[in-house]
């Protein structure tokens, strides 16, 4: 067995060299696998394992001339064979590898380039919320001040209402203080303030006037003051309406004296309008005989003014 | 060619006894191609695998003909061996940088989809 194993290749090879003149089947695969490899990735990529196997072709052609048939010429085709093989992987084994490298670099440019674009966004949107949060701080502090300012209003406003009602609760101790529609309506009584059909104030009038100036004096900006002067019915009308004027005039002067502001006052002579009891008594005569001071809101005031 | 033989036996009893100190330089040829091809795997690949083999059955005929004393034949097949393993190695490598490059491109085209 071990000798046949052994002599069988030589008398195949000498078998074929009697057979036959031309090439041995292992030469022409050797001839074709060479032919192969040429046309291959190898004449780029692997030029030196192709001529390392076209000089094992050489070498199987050479045999093949000295010894056609021989076991020598068939084992060195089949060397030829495998180089001509070797040469054709290894050429794809090179471009597989210059793929490598040129998909890596394809791979790490458009990674620079998702990292660069990732970077840009992350630095705009940082710098948007930035600039969202100083806003956000911005109205929050624009927030606390306007509550701040709300907060010292409302006190003021209440600070102030005390002083007027306070001031209103002094003043309703020497004159007749009601809250109508109208306004709050302040009413003094004419005998104490002027002289007999003069429109000249008494002095006791001034102590009055002087409580009626530091409550107007208190009143929020938004008030007004109407001052409107009242007679009996005694005499003409002219007359009364001319004295009920020179009255509210008098009144508005002197409270205006005492630092009241002249724009918040307003002097009306109404005559022997509205009274307020019977002219045909000397109490209700005397009752008629006043002096109105109303505290309007400038609605209030404009409602009036059409009367 | 005498000498050559016996030191070829020599050398192989060494080989086999794992005590040889310098083996015939054909040998150690075959022999490492064989071991490198064996390294990167070339047992899972088919097509290396067949090939490895063939190296393998090459080398136990050289060394049967080496024991014959068929010194020049012996040498002729210990290079078919050689010439299988390298084959076998080669293709394994491709195979391997093949699939490399089919991933890394596959990586590419996802990462550009992602923008």
């Amino acid at each position: 067995m071990k000798l046949s194993y052994l002599l069988c290749p030589f008398a195949l090879s000498l078998a074929w060299g009697c057979a036959s003149s031309g090439p041995t089947p292992a030469l022409l695969d050797a001839r074709r696998a060479y032919a192969e490899a040429s046309q291959s990735e190898a004449a780029t990529y692997a030029p030196d394992k192709l001529l390392t196997a076209k000089q094992a072709l050489d070498r199987a052609e050479g045999a093949s001339m000295d010894n056609p048939g021989s076991f020598e010429e068939a084992s060195l085709a089949y060397i030829a064979q495998r180089k001509a093989l070797y040469a054709k992987v290894y050429g794809a084994y090179e471009k597989d590898q210059r793929a490598m490298i040129s998909a890596d670099g394809a791979y790490k440019a458009k990674q620079d380039t998702l990292r660069r674009s990732a970077e840009r966004d992350a630095s705009s949107s940082k710098a948007a919320l930035v600039a969202t949060w100083d806003n956000l701080n911005q109205a929050n502090r624009e927030i606390a001040d306007k509550k701040g300012e709300l907060a010292a209003e409302k006190a003021a406003r209440e600070q102030a209402e005390k002083k007027a009602a306070a001031a209103l609760e002094s003043l309703s101790r020497i004159a007749q203080v009601k809250e109508e529609q109208r306004g709050v309506v302040i009413t003094l009584d004419g005998s104490v303030l002027f002289v007999t059909n003069k429109a000249e104030l008494l002095p006791i009038a001034k102590d009055k006037l002087n409580e009626v100036a530091k409550a107007l004096k208190e009143m929020d900006d938004d008030k007004l003051a109407s001052i409107e002067g009242f007679t009996d019915s005694r005499g003409s009308d002219d007359k009364n309406m001319k004295l009920s004027q020179d009255r509210a005039n008098a009144v508005k002067d002197y409270l205006i004296s005492q630092g009241v502001s002249a724009e918040k006052l307003r002097a009306v002579g109404r005559g022997e309008a509205n009274p307020v009891a019977s002219n045909d008594t000397a109490e209700g005569r005397a009752n008629n005989r006043r002096v109105e001071i109303i505290i309007q809101s400038s609605a209030q005031a404009a409602a009036s003014m059409k009367r | 060619m005498i000498r050559f033989v016996a030191t070829s036996m020599v050398a192989f009893a060494f080989v086999a006894c794992g005590g040889s100190s310098l083996p015939p330089a054909k040998v150690v040829d075959a022999q490492s191609a064989i071991t490198a091809a064996a390294a990167v795997g070339a047992e899972n690949n088919p097509q290396a695998a067949l090939h490895l083999k063939m190296a393998r059955d090459q080398v136990k005929q050289a060394d049967k003909l080496i024991a014959a004393g068929e010194d020049a034949e012996a040498r002729l097949v210990l290079e078919k061996a050689q010439a299988d393993a390298e084959v076998a190695l080669i293709i394994t490598r491709e195979a391997d940088a093949a699939a490399k490059v089919m991933k890394a491109n596959a990586d590419v085209q996802n990462l550009n989809r992602t923008q």
